[in-house]
């Protein structure tokens, strides 16, 4: 999308470096570019892969998102389904909580590149295929080592995902809240699979009392122009103690239940980290945005919480900017005090409460996913 | 125009509860009876709500459909209000209303009956000092033809609502039609509900003392009751509503058999209503809201009122 700088050089054009181009590295580039233009002009990108990229997720824009995207004036064309209905199940006893278009079902790889075009087009400056390498500090700026070169640069933010190397390189002391999930993609079975001729998602709580602390996932999308059901299931072992349930054995169970015959070597996982109070996430010029922090630990719910992400640390910067003070010292506690943070404690007393069976499935099911109330 | 209710016994005790002259060999039908000028009978089959259940359906059917005839022939009936199961039985009237052998009109008379229950929880509601956007209701039976409409009606003015029913895939079609956020659910989870409103043709009572949160308003549309007698009583804090019935306008002072005094099935009182109003049209399947509304203008108009509710024919006292 935009020309590579040259190789190993000194680059002293940016003051600020983004490094991941997802949902929260480029949601906190266009809230720069909505509030401080200036800033975001100096603003540069940096993605370690080359778009469209694959991107492993359920794809379910829900919660507060469209907020967002309406505030920041986007409107992605791309292929989409309306969804009403997320049913949930606990083992005989299903319910189906209705909430009109309150998930767009997309595919990541085109939501992540749309959304990066539309960045593009407005000025980002985007390098791809380029990989954060470490930082060192220079007087009050970070020397920042990538692949293609070294910056200078006032302030780096990690919207680098779950395993963010930016996050590694800050040596930080925290605790780590990883999550485990798995998942495959296969054609709608219409004999099987009603998520997409009833366009809704299901959300299966059964195995919570089979010591799984999580919760398995169907959802309806469209490849290629075809029907497909994603299939997952994450693990939040957030009472550790706990004895482990083994995944594999459950996941293998839900797929021959739905009659699907996918080899476990082709089943994919990733991380899941979620974030905790206690978590430090901001050193003096550096923040982390989105999954780099993390989300929360109930259901997992990320891509709007990755747009906030943004917004706050977009906000966070200007205000670094206009103050000169570059500690990022709040950072912490402005995320707290934010929708997100306030929303992450919410479903960390319910993961806390549901994966240890004190708290009713579907209670916890309304308490995370209703969401609007009407008085 | 001439009308008349057509209906069925709910247990084989009714039978004593009725005047023996209308007890006849194959049906049950009054004499005339004279409305403030308006004509029209009492009529039903003499089957149980059980037999009614548990007959072939082309059988109920076509019994229904020559009681139909013979009153239309006999009495010059031209109008008949489907009470209980024959609503269910016909496929909400819309059989009948289509069969060419009767050339009346149909009328389920469960718009008026919708309009009331929902009268029926405000008032429930304001007695117990709670209010609408503060509770979560639960409606079972949501997807029946009184259910549908009282779902349409009252999910947006609660802040929660569960709608309930058996049919999975019924529940779908009631997702597509009633506006707002709510659950649907196959089961009875009504726990947490602060209002019940029961909306079925299910032959015995189906919620237990487990079911019902402390203080909860019950408001029984369903003929036999979906809360038993016994359970109110082993649950006091329980406020329960009969649903349905209607005080009849001081005017027409007739007293209907196994009815409190004073008191009218609101279904029949719609369709009193609409020859009153010597209306030429069915009302059969899905109800019309703006029907629903016209008939609350009828109740007005006649003096049909829910000015007294009560709990198994007892009066609820309102204070």
């Amino acid at each position: 999308m935009s020309s590579l700088p040259a190789n190993q050089k000194t680059i002293n054009d940016y003051d600020i470096m983004i490094v991941g181009g997802g949902p929260a590295g480029v949601s906190t580039w266009l809230h720069l570019n909505k509030y401080a233009p200036e800033l975001a002009a100096k603003t540069v990108l940096i993605e370690k892969e080359i778009f469209p990229r694959e991107k492993i997720c359920g794809g379910g824009i829900g919660g507060w998102s469209g907020v967002i995207l309406q505030n920041l004036d986007v409107h992605l064309d791309i292929p989409s389904l309306h969804i009403s209905d997320i049913e949930f199940i606990n083992g005989e006893k299903t319910f189906i909580l209705h909430q009109p278009n309150c998930f767009e079902m997309v595919r990541r790889i085109e939501f992540d590149h749309a959304l990066m075009k539309l960045a593009v087009s407005r000025g980002l400056m985007l390098h791809e295929d380029e990989l954060f390498l470490h930082f060192t500090r220079n007087h009050r700026n970070l020397l920042v080592n990538t692949t293609e070169g070294t910056y200078k640069v006032k302030v780096l933010i990690g919207a680098d995902g779950a395993l963010s190397s930016v996050r590694r390189s800050m040596n930080l002391s925290n605790i780590p809240h990883i999550a485990s999930t798995l998942e495959v993609f296969s054609p709608a079975n219409n004999a099987f699979d009603h998520e997409f001729d009833e366009k809704k998602i299901t959300v299966d709580l059964t195995f919570i009392k089979k010591g799984l602390q999580g919760y398995i996932w169907h959802v309806p999308c469209i490849k290629n122009g075809k029907s497909f059901v994603g299939h997952g299931m994450a693990n939040f072992p957030i009472h550790k103690k706990k004895p482990k349930a083994s995944m594999t054995n459950i996941f293998n169970q839900v797929l021959q239940s739905r009659n699907i015959a996918i080899d476990q070597k082709s089943w994919v996982g990733h991380p899941i980290r979620w974030y905790a109070k206690e978590d430090t996430i901001s050193i003096p010029n550096i923040l982390l945005a989105g999954d780099a922090v993390g989300i929360e630990p109930a259901f997992g719910g990320g891509i709007h919480f990755a747009l906030s992400y943004g917004e706050v640390s977009a906000k966070s910067i200007i205000n670094a900017f206009q103050t000169n003070d570059f500690s990022f010292q709040d950072y912490g506690t402005t995320i707290q005090a934010h929708l997100i943070g306030k929303w992450i404690a919410k479903c960390t007393s319910v993961a806390l409460s549901l994966y240890d069976m004190k708290m009713d499935p579907f209670d916890a099911a309304r308490e995370v996913f209703t969401i609007r109330k009407k008085k | 125009m001439k009308f008349a209710t057509l209906g069925h016994l709910m247990i084989k005790e009714n039978i004593r509860d009725m005047p023996k002259d209308w007890i006849h060999d194959s049906w049950i039908y009054s004499p005339e009876l004279n409305v403030k000028g308006t004509k029209g009978h009492i009529t039903g089959l003499l089957l149980t709500a059980k037999e009614m259940m548990e007959s072939p359906i082309e059988e109920i059917r076509q019994n229904i459909l020559d009681l139909a005839v013979f009153i239309q022939d006999e009495f010059n009936v031209e109008l008949i209000q489907l009470g209980a199961l024959t609503t269910s039985v016909t496929s909400g009237g819309k059989w009948l209303a289509d069969n060419t052998s009767f050339s009346g009109f149909v009328n389920h008379g469960d718009s008026y009956t919708a309009a009331v229950t929902c009268q029926g929880v405000m008032k429930s509601l304001k007695i117990c000092h709670k209010v609408p956007s503060e509770c979560t209701i639960a409606v079972i039976g949501a997807y029946g033809i009184i259910g549908e409409a009282i779902s349409k009606i009252l999910v947006p003015q609660f802040n929660h609502s569960i709608l309930i029913g058996r049919n999975r895939h019924k529940l779908k079609n009631l997702r597509e039609n009633v506006k707002g956020d709510f659950e649907t659910t196959t089961y009875l989870s009504t726990r947490k509900a602060d209002v019940i409103l029961t909306a079925t043709s299910h032959p015995t009572a189906l919620l237990s003392s487990a079911h019902l949160k402390e203080n909860a308003i019950v408001v029984d549309v369903s003929q036999p009751p979906n809360l038993s007698y016994a359970i109110c009583q082993k649950r006091p804090d329980v406020f329960r509503v009969d649903g349905g019935f209607v005080d009849l306008p001081k005017q027409i002072p007739y007293q209907i058999p196994a009815l409190p005094k004073g008191k009218i099935f609101s279904c029949v009182a719609e369709v009193i209503m609409q020859a009153f109003e010597n209306e030429k049209k069915d009302h059969v399947g899905s109800i019309d809201l703006h029907h629903l509304k016209k008939t609350e203008e009828w109740a007005e108009k006649y003096g049909f009122t829910l000015h007294e509710m009560t709990n198994f024919g007892v009066p609820i006292k309102s204070d």
